[in-house]
């Protein structure tokens, strides 16, 4: 149970004439989260950016664009000199931005030329299969040309019977014609055509056979595709030779801009600065001697007392070992505390595997995910992975442990059971169940805990498990109130529903044990705290106070989810080795394909055995127990600066 | 860039009303309302130059549209490019997260953007602006895509351009009417034919939304007439019958007969009962030399009604509406800040136009 | 005529005590299932809504999707209580 890291406002004043080498140093700190300054009635008003920044900005606006345009990613870097970076970087970006334009527009161009090429092609169609030159078509002069395509069909003789100076070609599955006539009789065949929906078609400019034409048009698309095919790659070459630079480029000058641009969110008057911001206690020194060594100790810093109203504005930096470290997810995933609250990344470490590993509790699964997670942790080395990994290492863990409790690997019984209806043989020969005590309902308890058939009692017991769960909450919302509003505020608002459940105990236990005198000591409890509680939060607070049966019911999904996963796991067992391959001495074909099954179908379970628990498991975090106790809201720490990954100094 | 400029959402069916999917909707639309740049980023826009401003923005919502458009065009160009195409992209998307009535209701709306080309259109040919300077101001949000714009664009006369337009509804009026300089008159006759085709739209309302979105609109024209009779008034301009033709109808409260009976004292007298005085009484002095500061009084007041219609009616058209007119004071806001950079116009003056809420 | 089939065919009750305890327990379990389904779908869009625009929103749209599960949650253990009573 961690705190976030204490924090120390600090406020830096110096005159204009430091002002960029008190940026530099402090943005070499990384240690300094500035708040930024909004301009009100002090008279003070932000500057303007350094004059670098519109330059920087417009050379980032281009890398971006360009790098956007390659899909440039980030990868595994190369680093290189910052130095170095800046000096070439006008002329590769020159050379770059030629370079991609050139290719671009030859693309465009190509491209155009492609569709040019296309329009031609499909002129031609229509007249492929009759084949005449184009040459053929014009320039006479006594004669007139219908080229063009009808609805219906055309015979040679309905032309003959206008004319007999004539010369038909039909394609009969384009539909298209070509009828050469004599002028004086053309307007008849006009009609006649005219009669049969002729659409005339435009000819071709060019002249040439079509069926040689479009050998020559394929051969040139040919060509074209090619030509474009090859400026692609080169355009692939160029993202591969100029990645580096890219990223390199990108983090030098987002850097650079940055810093120019910080005077847009700091106090300044005509000449002088006020930077104003939190810094984690234990690094105030450093900042300190950074910022005096920078500016020669002209730059004024001074701790200013952090007022209760101005708690809400701190920023928030976890504070938690290597091994809490990835419950920071969970928690980001769902807000970051607020500087007041009790950061509880290490209670989760604790209370999120356990509710996942009992609610999946296989010795199976728990090998193939925590194999599984092993093998990802180390093929993918990216931050945002690594610590879900490591969560479901942990929950593998839990699972593992609560795999030997339940007897349970892959949907199988490891123990023996006995039952009224007789032996169930476990996987394991020998491990007999053992009865340890009776449990609810008839039930018994015993070891390992067959969980289907004691559900009664599994529902007991994690109703409890969640009960315990939710004091937990109430605990350190108590906590949490008593450390700033005294104890007597915890008490009231949170202890007082730790007291109602002593009392309602204390009650059920004189009911059942025939106590009438402890029956009304609990009655008695359960009151007090009820009125403790309506001092405490008022009304809302006795309202709510059925939700608490609600709440701690929903730990029940611990049992519920389980049992589908065991119903789901047992199921595809059944299937496979009783249903396919009843006969386990003979190998051939059946047993294939009942392998096939169980691969399969435990494979489906596995997915499912990292959504459902794991859902439930956050859900049962999130909401009922973050319900009694977390606010979160927190301002996330955000350090004025830069860790380098592509460049150095 | 074709592919997603020229694809438009269908005008889908006036009757389909079940499918509005209204929780996904109004929840990704309030989540996109939550990255509009809050008010204040603009002291800090105010004090960039153009490209530091064009590198912010890219870094936020319009990131795509700089990447895409910075190999092609620069400085104030490339910013108006940006603008213009990520405009029309979010409300192109608005029609794809929405169906049903939302989605009816919405792409008649965004028509607006049509007759805004088309003035743009016109009035470039009138006043022979260059085919790069008409680019820049078109904004494809409505049906006429990029394409069929960039189209027109290119076209050498007005007169192309409107037979071009053959298959739209604005056909008739401008093939009758525009005779090359009367664009003042067109103009408002778009305006009129817009907003009555958008009330005929909405015909008369039964469903709750359509209820809203006829008040949200309503509103609108009484912002519109609101402007157009100070403007008129200050000219001197009495005559009812010069200025009624200008007025749109269907307004909410404004009684426009009324009011442009009135002399300018009486006038203003009038408004001081409407609903619109608190917003605007700050401009109201004697000498208002510019309607700058009377239009953003307005449009701040219809900025804000709307975002309390939809605290008032949270799953409804409304918090889209409410979005729309948001992004697009955003989109104004910047290239107000873009335009009046580039002229060297001083900080005040540009802060003075600026609609930040 | 059908009918008249049935009423014969069922000489004895539709439905012994165990049978009336099945019914009983599926329908605690069918009717809150629907019933935490219809919530959810309704959350579930609106929070994936907003998770397509901010995916900072998972931890919060998550929470607030399975919040109504707890509807069949209880059905079951009613369900189980019905069975096991």
């Amino acid at each position: 149970m961690s705190r976030p890291k204490v924090m120390t406002r600090a406020v830096i004043v110096g005159h204009k004439s430091i002002l960029k080498q008190t940026i530099e140093a402090l943005y070499d700190t990384n240690l300094f989260h500035i708040e930024d300054f909004v301009e009100d009635e002090s008279g003070f008003k932000i500057d303007k950016p350094f004059e670098n920044a519109e330059d920087v900005s417009k050379k980032l606006v281009k890398i971006r664009s360009i790098a956007s345009y390659l899909g440039i990613a980030s990868n595994e870097p190369v680093v290189q000199k910052s130095g170095t970076v800046l000096r070439e970087l006008d002329s590769k970006l020159d050379e770059l931005d030629r370079g991609i334009s050139d290719k671009t527009e030859l693309i465009i161009q190509l491209e155009n030329e492609l569709k040019d090429l296309d329009s031609q092609k499909k002129e031609l169609l229509p007249f492929l299969s009759i084949n005449l030159d184009f040459d053929y078509f014009r320039g006479y002069e006594s004669i007139n040309v219908f080229a063009g395509t009808i609805k219906g069909s055309l015979e040679e003789s309905q032309v003959s019977s206008i004319t007999k100076a004539f010369e038909l070609y039909v394609d009969p599955q384009s539909k298209s014609i070509v009828l050469f006539v004599a002028k004086n009789d053309a307007d008849r065949v006009y009609e006649l055509i005219q009669g049969l929906g002729f659409r005339e078609l435009r000819v071709p400019e060019r002249g040439g056979v079509p069926s040689e034409t479009l050998r020559l048009i394929e051969q040139k698309e040919a060509e074209v595709g090619k030509k474009i095919e090859s400026t692609k790659a080169g355009i692939d070459s160029m993202k591969s030779k100029y990645a580096d630079f890219i990223l390199a480029s990108d983090e030098v000058l987002s850097i650079e801009s940055e810093k120019a641009e910080l005077p847009l969110k700091i106090a300044t008057s005509a000449n002088a600065f006020i930077i104003d911001g939190w810094t984690p206690s234990e690094d105030y020194d450093t900042v300190v001697s950074a910022v005096n060594s920078a500016t020669a100790g002209k730059a004024y810093i001074s701790k200013l007392e952090i007022e209760e109203e101005e708690e809400e504005r701190v920023p928030v930096e976890y504070n938690n070992s290597a091994v809490v470290e990835p419950m920071q997810q969970i928690m980001d995933l769902y807000s970051r505390p607020k500087y007041t609250e009790i950061d509880p990344s290490s209670v989760l470490l604790l209370t999120f595997p356990l509710i996942y590993g009992m609610i999946l509790g296989d010795i199976g699964y728990a090998i193939i995910l925590g194999v599984l997670a092993l093998a990802v942790k180390k093929a993918v080395k990216s931050e945002a992975v690594q610590p879900l990994m490591n969560i479901l290492i942990y929950c593998q863990i839990s699972t593992f442990i609560f795999g030997i409790l339940y007897g349970e690997f892959m949907g199988f019984s490891l123990a023996s059971l006995h039952t009224a209806h007789g032996t169930i043989p476990g996987l394991i020969p020998g491990w007999e169940t053992i009865t340890l005590f009776p449990g609810l309902s008839g039930e018994h308890v015993t070891f390992p805990v067959h969980r289907t058939h004691m559900i009664m009692t599994m529902i007991g017991a994690t109703v409890t498990v969640g009960l315990l769960h939710l004091n937990l909450g109430f605990l350190l919302g108590f906590s949490n109130i008593a450390r700033h509003h005294g104890f007597m505020h915890g008490l009231l608002e949170k202890g007082s529903w730790i007291i109602i459940e002593i009392g309602v105990l204390i009650a059920a236990v004189g009911i059942l044990g025939g106590n009438s005198i402890l029956t009304y000591v609990g009655a008695a409890v359960f009151v007090i705290a009820v009125l403790m509680l309506l001092k405490g939060e008022g009304i809302q607070g006795v309202v709510e106070l059925p939700s608490l049966m609600g709440n701690a019911l929903s730990y029940s999904r611990i049992i519920a989810v389980g049992l589908s996963s065991i119903y789901i796991a047992s199921t595809v067992n059944d299937i496979a080795f009783e249903m396919i391959w009843p006969d386990h001495s003979q190998i051939g074909f059946a047993a294939i394909a009942a392998i096939i099954v169980f691969i399969l179908g435990h494979g489906l379970n596995t997915v499912l055995s990292i959504i459902a628990p794991g859902l439930h498991a956050l859900r049962l975090q999130y909401v009922e127990f973050f319900g009694k106790f977390y606010s979160g809201g927190g301002i996330i720490y955000n350090p004025f600066g830069y860790i380098r990954k592509y460049t150095e100094e | 860039m074709d592919k997603i400029w020229g694809k438009k959402p269908r005008k889908s069916d006036k009757k389909k009303k079940g499918t509005s999917n209204y929780a996904y909707a109004v929840t990704r639309v309030r989540a996109m309302k939550s990255k509009l740049l809050p008010k204040e980023t603009y002291p800090r826009l105010m004090n960039m130059g153009i490209d530091e401003i064009t590198r912010f923005i890219q870094e936020s919502e319009y990131k795509n549209d700089i990447d895409e458009l910075a190999m092609k065009y620069s400085g104030a160009d490339l910013a108006e490019h940006a603008l213009n195409r990520n405009l029309a992209l979010t409300y192109a998307k608005l029609l794809l997260i929405t169906a049903g009535e939302p989605n009816y209701l919405i792409s008649e709306y965004l028509r607006r953007y049509d007759i805004w080309n088309i003035k743009t259109l016109l009035r470039g040919k009138q006043y022979n602006a260059s085919e790069e300077e008409i680019l820049e101001t078109l904004i494809s949000a409505g049906e006429l895509t990029y394409t069929t714009l960039s189209e027109l664009a290119a076209m050498e006369s007005y007169e192309e351009i409107i037979e071009a337009l053959n298959e739209t509804d604005y056909y008739p009026l401008l093939q009758e009417e525009y005779d090359g300089t009367n664009l003042a008159y067109i103009e408002n006759e778009l305006d009129k034919m817009y907003y009555s085709g958008l009330f005929g739209v909405i015909g008369k309302p039964r469903s709750k939304d359509r209820k809203l979105f006829a008040r949200f609109i309503k509103l609108e024209v009484d912002a519109k007439n609101m402007g157009t009779l100070f403007r008129l008034k200050k000219a001197g301009v009495e005559q009812l019958d010069e200025i009624m033709p200008l007025m749109i109808e269907g307004g909410l409260e404004l009684n426009t007969e009324k009011l442009a009976s009135l002399p300018y004292e009486e006038f203003v007298e009038a408004l001081r009962k409407t609903r619109y005085w608190d917003a605007i009484s700050g401009v109201m002095v004697p000498d208002m030399d510019s309607l700058t500061g009377l239009e953003c009084r307005l449009l701040k007041f219809s900025l804000e009604s709307a975002t309390t219609y939809s605290h008032v009616s949270p799953i409804s058209i409304v918090p889209i509406m409410d979005y729309i007119i948001y992004k697009n004071n955003e989109v104004n806001n910047l290239r107000i800040i873009f335009r009046g950079k580039e002229a060297g116009l001083e900080d005040e003056l540009i802060k003075d136009q600026l609609v930040v809420i | 005529m059908v009918g008249e089939d049935l009423v014969v065919a069922a000489s004895g009750p539709i439905l012994d005590a165990a049978g009336m305890k099945a019914l009983g327990a599926a329908l605690a379990i069918t009717i809150t299932g629907l019933a935490s389904a219809w919530a959810e779908k309704e959350i579930g869009t609106a929070a994936i809504g907003a998770m397509a625009e901010n995916e900072g929103l998972f931890g919060k749209g998550l929470i607030l999707t399975v919040i109504p599960e707890t509807i069949v949650i209880f059905g079951l253990v009613a369900s189980l209580l019905i069975n096991s009573a």
